[in-house]
């Protein structure tokens, strides 16, 4: 941290206006998430310049370092939506769809399968937006409206974010912060506290988002089981094995699915039509094309992504082999006029390309084209264009919109503005209330950075500060903002795009967003008052 | 030239800056070089919104006036 930069109102605003500038470009405006990324970038750079006494070349490198860490993301994007691309060509989006009404032709249910319990599932694993990629086109080819089909796994997935990938963000988390060994396992635990509510919340709302109290009401024991074995299996296991304890909680959710399909209240088609969720047909009265292949053979791309996560992932002594070669770019060291320093890396944020999600899904898409081209599956009409010139369609506006989402946030960082928000927050809220406001930074970092590991990274150093200068308990503090971090990324602009491709409403993430916002505000809510409850009567506070 | 290509080359000039910025030493002319392309490249979706015309829509604009005002 640095005490040198006046936190003031002016520059307060100054730091705020980048991030107007994409609500209101999204939100108010309808502007696509590149143009709007783009616009919210000359924003910050020039809030940068005018407030914050930034050097051109701190900019530029803080903006190079925005386009490595887009990189990341870039090799999920490519790769899923190549692989969505060769799935749709071959039909296996309508054979799934048709396989999996064997087990049940409850849309309602159906929905929550993939919108919440499946790409939960995927998050557990996979992360870095795969399970949006993935998740988006099984919704629409279920019939769902391509809007929600992004809004409900955007909501669905949120809560995983932070311990799901095996616990990435946490153990990046750890990396920037000091807490002995009592503090770390409180902390886990507390965060699989907070993220109880926002887990049953994301099931209520993806009901909610098909037919809203009918749904609810409907889903609710569905809603019931999956959600107390998410939260409390998580909660049960996060102190002791936090890396292993929501892929643990996630995958029994997943296996409860058996026996609630064959409960003939979600396995027999919906008792009423009305719902705001599906096109104008539904999953059941849909006119049926011959399926092009069996369900297994629809499978074969998750089944490949998620054999190999699994196999690389899990083992430790596979895992470290293959995570030892890593490719990093080096920065050099630069500062601003109020003597706020960013070292010099070598390598910066390096990332390891064997144990990358993008490397997965490019195994799968391998593996799953030459199957199905050795099938005869995949053939080229004669006015079709190759899948090429498809993936280049939609993944060139989302890719420009994560690059631009993430120099963005770290101009901001860079330049002392993300700083100034954060210190901002806490010189105006009391102590005895600011963990209840401590989520609203992890949300915030989240959206600029549509990550739980960058918020965290970002945030949770000026937390821990934060938290010991009011003489809160660093553990409550720090757990507030990972699962305010993890709510955050429902409404990220750069996990939007992730969907809005497959779901070919690209230019529309506005609309998106708009539906996922209710879960983001009343999820930071929930968070919030969790953690006061927690420094309350808990931590003794 | 469409709009795919247009952002397929505001993305290239990023990527192409990357490296240029990373690996420009002190006192080097290559990040100013990275700058260009950097501000190129955000640049691009700026202008071609602009460009449209409609980056104020009378409709857009009609309905954020009566968010603000109710």
């Amino acid at each position: 941290m640095t005490d040198t930069i006046p936190i003031d109102a002016f520059r307060i605003i100054l730091a705020l206006l980048p991030i107007a500038t994409l609500v209101i470009l999204l939100l108010g405006l309808n502007w696509s998430a590149p143009e709007a990324g783009a616009m919210g970038v000359f924003v910050a750079l020039a809030a940068a310049l005018i407030g914050y006494r930034t050097p051109l070349q701190t900019i530029t490198v803080a903006s190079a370092k925005g386009v490595w860490d887009a990189v990341f993301i870039l090799y999920v994007v490519w790769p899923a939506l190549w692989l969505y691309h060769i799935s749709a060509r071959a039909g296996a989006f309508n054979a799934l769809r048709q396989g999996i009404m064997q087990f049940s032709r409850n849309e309602l249910f159906l929905v929550l399968v993939f919108g919440w319990v499946f790409v939960s599932f995927l998050q557990g694993i996979t992360g870095f937006g795969t399970p949006i990629a993935m998740v988006v086109p099984l919704l629409v080819a279920l019939g769902v409206r391509p809007l929600f089909a992004v809004a409900a796994p955007l909501v669905g997935h949120a809560w995983g974010n932070m311990l799901g990938t095996l616990a990435l963000a946490w153990l990046a988390t750890l990396q920037v912060i000091s807490l002995d060994a009592t503090e770390t396992a409180q902390a886990a635990f507390q965060i699989s506290l907070l993220l109880i509510l926002p887990n049953l919340f994301a099931g209520l709302t993806v009901a909610w988002m098909h037919s809203r109290w009918r749904g609810v009401r409907y889903a609710l024991p569905m809603i019931l089981v999956i959600s107390t074995a998410h939260g409390g299996i998580q909660t049960l296991l996060a102190a002791n094995n936090t890396v292993l304890s929501n892929f643990t909680a996630v995958t029994v959710g997943f296996a409860l699915l058996i026996p609630l399909s064959r409960w003939s209240r979600y396995r027999e088609p919906l008792p009423y039509e009305d719902n705001h969720m599906m096109q104008s047909h539904n999953v059941d009265t849909v006119e049926e094309t011959p399926p092009s292949m069996g369900l297994v053979a629809a499978l074969l791309p998750y089944i490949v992504l998620m054999v190999t996560a699994l196999v690389v992932l899990i083992p430790e002594a596979v895992n470290s082999i293959l995570s030892s070669w890593r490719v990093g770019l080096p920065f050099p060291a630069v500062t601003t006029g109020f003597d706020l320093v960013r070292e010099a890396e070598n390598p910066y944020a390096p990332f390891a390309p064997l144990t990358h999600p993008g490397s997965f899904l490019l195994l799968s898409g391998i593996v799953t084209y030459i199957v199905y081209r050795g099938r005869g599956l995949i053939q080229r009409e004669a006015e079709q264009p190759p899948i090429l010139t498809d993936l280049v369609r939609d993944a060139v506006p989302s890719s420009l919109a994560i690059v631009f989402f993430l120099i963005l946030s770290k101009i901001m960082d860079h330049s002392g503005q993300t700083l100034v928000l954060a210190q901002g927050i806490a010189a105006v809220v009391p102590a005895n209330v600011y963990p209840a406001v401590a989520p609203s930074l992890g949300v915030l970092g989240a959206f600029m950075t549509s990550s739980n590991t960058a918020s965290n990274v970002l945030f949770a150093p000026v937390q821990q500060t934060i938290a010991t200068l009011a003489g809160l308990p660093v553990s409550t503090i720090i757990a507030a903002q990972g699962a305010g971090a993890a709510v955050g990324n429902a409404i990220a602009p750069a996990n939007i795009v992730l969907g809005t491709g497959p779901a070919g409403i690209l230019g529309e993430e506005g609309k998106v967003m708009r539906e996922a916002m209710p879960y983001a505000i009343i999820g930071t809510v929930f968070v919030g008052l969790g953690a006061w409850l927690l420094v309350a009567f808990i931590a003794g506070g | 030239m469409n709009q795919t290509t247009q952002l397929g080359g505001a993305l290239l000039a990023l990527l192409i800056a990357l490296p240029l910025v990373s690996y420009s030493a002190g006192g080097s002319v290559l990040w100013v070089l990275g700058l260009a392309l950097m501000i190129v490249g955000a640049g691009m979706p700026v202008y071609l919104r602009l460009h449209r015309g409609d980056s104020c829509h009378e409709k857009s604009k009609r309905r954020l006036w009566w968010r603000i005002r109710h």
